[in-house]
């Protein structure tokens, strides 16, 4: 993780990877591997930092809440 | 401590926009998982991917089921679960977790309200591309004022 004030830029590395599993170098500079299913990452995991990319098509509102039950 | 905001590809004009991710690491017996999770204040819990479940061993539709819904409105099954978390440069921030899984393919991790809100103080400063969250002040801080009255 960069701490201060300059973003983490991924808008050119993930670029074509939406709706993808990708593993992120420590240094979120490079993308490390690109699945369709974490199983299939599996022996990347922790070489990285894991992440979901985002749809680019859509607005992302995941606003999650729950209903007890 | 200042976590800067995460620039995501998006076929807009601009071509991107702007989510507060937070890394944390995620643990199960002894087996850690890290990710780049969403800090969503309007989220009322905290909801993992069910894939992350798996990759952990845990056998999630045997737990107990929950139901979340979103902007959608329609209720999504989810399994109840408590794991181990920490945020990545913070330090004593671990912390368990309770939290849902959900089969989604368009949701990794989300921090929401319960546990992870409930422990920190979170500071959006969308304005500044950043957002702050350290932890909140200790119980001793907070009542030292009626103890001196």
């Amino acid at each position: 993780m960069q701490n201060g004030e300059k973003v983490i830029d991924l808008s050119e590395i993930l670029k074509g990877l939406g709706n993808k599993w990708v593993v992120l170098s420590k240094d979120e500079s490079a993308v490390l591997a690109v699945a369709d299913t974490l199983e299939e990452l599996r022996d990347k995991i922790q070489e990285g930092i894991v992440m979901m990319v985002p749809d680019p098509d859509y607005e992302f509102v995941p606003t999650f809440s729950s209903i007890c039950g | 401590m200042i976590v800067p905001y995460t620039k995501i590809p998006f076929n807009n004009k601009r071509g991107y926009y702007y989510q507060p991710l937070l890394p944390v690491t995620f643990s199960h017996k002894g087996k850690p998982f890290r990710i780049n999770a969403l800090v969503d204040s309007g989220a009322q819990t905290t909801g993992l991917n069910a894939q992350i479940a798996t990759f952990f061993g845990i056998d999630y539709r045997k737990c107990p089921k929950g139901q979340a819904y979103g902007i959608e409105g329609a209720g999504k099954e989810t399994w109840k679960y408590e794991l181990k978390m920490v945020i990545d440069n913070l330090p004593n921030s671990e912390l368990i977790v309770p939290l849902q899984f959900i089969e989604s393919r368009s949701v990794g991790a989300i921090l929401g309200h319960g546990a992870f809100f409930d422990n920190f103080i979170l500071t959006f400063e969308a304005y500044s591309l950043r957002f702050q969250i350290d932890h909140k002040p200790n119980q001793f801080w907070l009542s030292a004022p009626n103890a001196q009255s």
